[in-house]
């Protein structure tokens, strides 16, 4: 006699069953908020002038992602809120008086072409933002000179000028400023990239909940310290310190923010490290051999490229191969 | 294809660079003014339509072994023509160009179009073939330049475009800012024949 049998059901899916939880806009939020000092600080020491930046970046940043979104289909939404990272991200290495339309033409260039024209977050090789920002500083240098912008405002605590000086000076400039100052960030820089320890704070948060690898970050530092050292040992005069390295211009910046960027940092923990410090001794090369007082941008962006290669490092297979039998 | 397509195919479906993807080299390094790539694309059109010519006529003599080597001196013959003429009559065209006239030699959509066309065509058809892609070349050269001089430098055959209060996307003329007008064109063109279901790439 026929029974039928109990209906069960199988759901059929691929991998991965099982989710934490985390999302994409999720990841988005955390760098934000670690960028959130930073923020606070660099409205407190230039004023709204630092916050117009920041807000007009990110404006126009979420403006161009929805606007190409509109035109065409892909599957990088504005509501992952990776374009806002970005604007922050621009906005913070601009100068506090930058201009209403070179805002707006490095957030277009920052989304649109470091962005989307790859396919969106996940895709692009090089970071947008040093990118957009590459491109700014090499049509419009005059336009980006920190220094001329911060005399042009009114701030409401003295600051330093410590690229300069030590590029001008060499390293007797050194004992014209306190290590304090730059810790502080009372140095002269964009809106956010020389905030030290606000972005330290942001930087050690992300480490603290693991969204970022600490590989980066210390082989980014390592290298910063080792080629400045070295650098020292050959031309003591014209060098600065190795800690004067780590703690003026965007180096924070860059080994916390720029280089651990999820799409275009290596993802085995050995290529990690030889990534950062790679970034870490392009940075003091450029600062020392180059036209660009901060190296940062060119440091991230020449990293970047190398990043596929350095990923091709892998952890060795374990077992034995299996011998190709004729 | 008959006469008419011939004389017609270089303006889109075979447009140089985009479609071809050859001359990528000019295409790049003389478009930083509209006024170079008008040039450079005017001359190498010279040099394709009578290269054109001789290919096609000597199709028959020409050993199928040596035929690169004799299209070589036949379009150096033409391109020495092209220099030397460009040197009397428009000097400082010439030196704005400088290495890249002679370099037209080994421009690839020349030795392209001997090889894949004019070879194997009648004299007429060759020769509106030549035509066809030098123009269609012509048009694509002074397109980028007119571009990249008019965001670059703001101006368009040397006269001023904006007003005073413009500062000038300088990243356009240089070398990488012809990179990215030329890779966004190809992208748009694309995208266009894309949505008009045009079978654009070759086979």
């Amino acid at each position: 006699m026929y029974t039928e049998a109990p209906t069960t059901k199988f759901n059929v899916a691929n991998s991965p069953h099982w989710h934490d939880g985390s999302s994409l806009s999720g990841i988005q939020q955390a760098w934000l908020l670690a960028l959130l000092p930073a923020i606070i600080a660099s409205t407190c020491y230039f004023g709204f002038a630092a916050l117009r930046v920041v807000a007009l970046a990110v404006a126009a940043s979420v403006v161009a992602e929805v606007t190409w979104n509109a035109l065409v289909a892909n599957r990088d939404h504005a509501t992952n809120f990776s374009s806002v990272t970005l604007g922050v991200l621009l906005a913070f290495l601009l100068p506090v008086g930058a201009e209403w339309w070179l805002v707006l033409v490095g957030s277009f260039l920052t989304v649109i072409i470091g962005k989307k024209l790859y396919g969106g977050w996940g895709a692009y090789p090089v970071h947008p933002v040093a990118l957009g920002y590459a491109i700014l500083v090499v049509s419009w240098p005059s336009r980006l000179d920190y220094t001329a912008s911060l005399v042009a405002q009114t701030w409401s605590v003295t600051m330093v000028e410590p690229m300069r000086l030590v590029r001008t000076l060499g390293a007797s400039a050194e004992a014209s400023f306190g290590f304090t100052d730059l810790v502080l960030g009372r140095q002269v820089g964009g809106v956010g990239n020389a905030l030290v320890l606000w972005l330290l704070l942001g930087g050690l948060f992300l480490l603290l909940i693991r969204e970022i690898p600490w590989q980066i970050p210390v082989g980014g530092i390592l290298g910063v310290l080792a080629c400045a050292w070295l650098l020292g040992l050959i031309n003591p005069e014209g060098t600065a310190t190795p800690v004067f390295h780590l703690l003026a211009g965007s180096t924070v910046l860059m080994v916390f923010f720029l280089a651990p960027e999820h799409t275009t940092s290596p993802v085995n923990p050995w290529p990690m490290f030889l990534y950062g410090l790679l970034m870490g001794i392009l940075l003091v090369l450029i600062r020392t051999f180059s036209n660009h007082s901060d190296g940062a941008i060119f440091a991230v962006l020449l990293a970047n490229l190398c990043s596929p290669l350095l990923d091709r490092i892998t952890p060795p297979v374990v077992g034995r191969e299996v011998q190709d039998v004729a | 294809m008959n006469f008419r397509q011939t004389l017609t195919h270089g303006f889109w479906r075979d447009l140089p660079p985009f479609r071809l993807v050859l001359g990528l080299c000019p295409a790049l390094a003389v478009t930083a003014a509209a006024e170079n790539g008008l040039g450079m694309g005017l001359a190498v059109t010279f040099v394709l339509i009578f290269s054109n010519m001789f290919i096609s006529l000597l199709r028959r003599v020409i050993p199928d072994k040596v035929r690169i080597a004799s299209f070589i001196v036949v379009i150096a013959t033409l391109v020495v023509l092209v220099e030397l003429v460009m040197k009397a009559y428009f000097f400082p065209l010439s030196q704005q160009l400088g290495i890249y006239i002679p370099l037209i030699v080994v421009n690839c959509i020349i030795l392209g179009r001997a090889e894949a066309f004019a070879s194997r065509n009648p004299v007429h058809l060759s020769m509106a073939d030549g035509l066809s892609v030098g123009l269609g070349f012509t048009m694509s050269l002074t397109l980028v330049g007119s571009i990249r001089e008019i965001l670059g430098a703001g101006t368009w055959f040397g006269l001023a475009v904006f007003s005073e209060g413009f500062e000038a996307f300088s990243f356009m003329v240089k070398a990488p800012g012809a990179f990215l007008c030329l890779g966004l064109m190809l992208g748009l063109m694309n995208a266009w024949s894309r949505r008009r279901g045009e079978i654009f790439i070759q086979t």
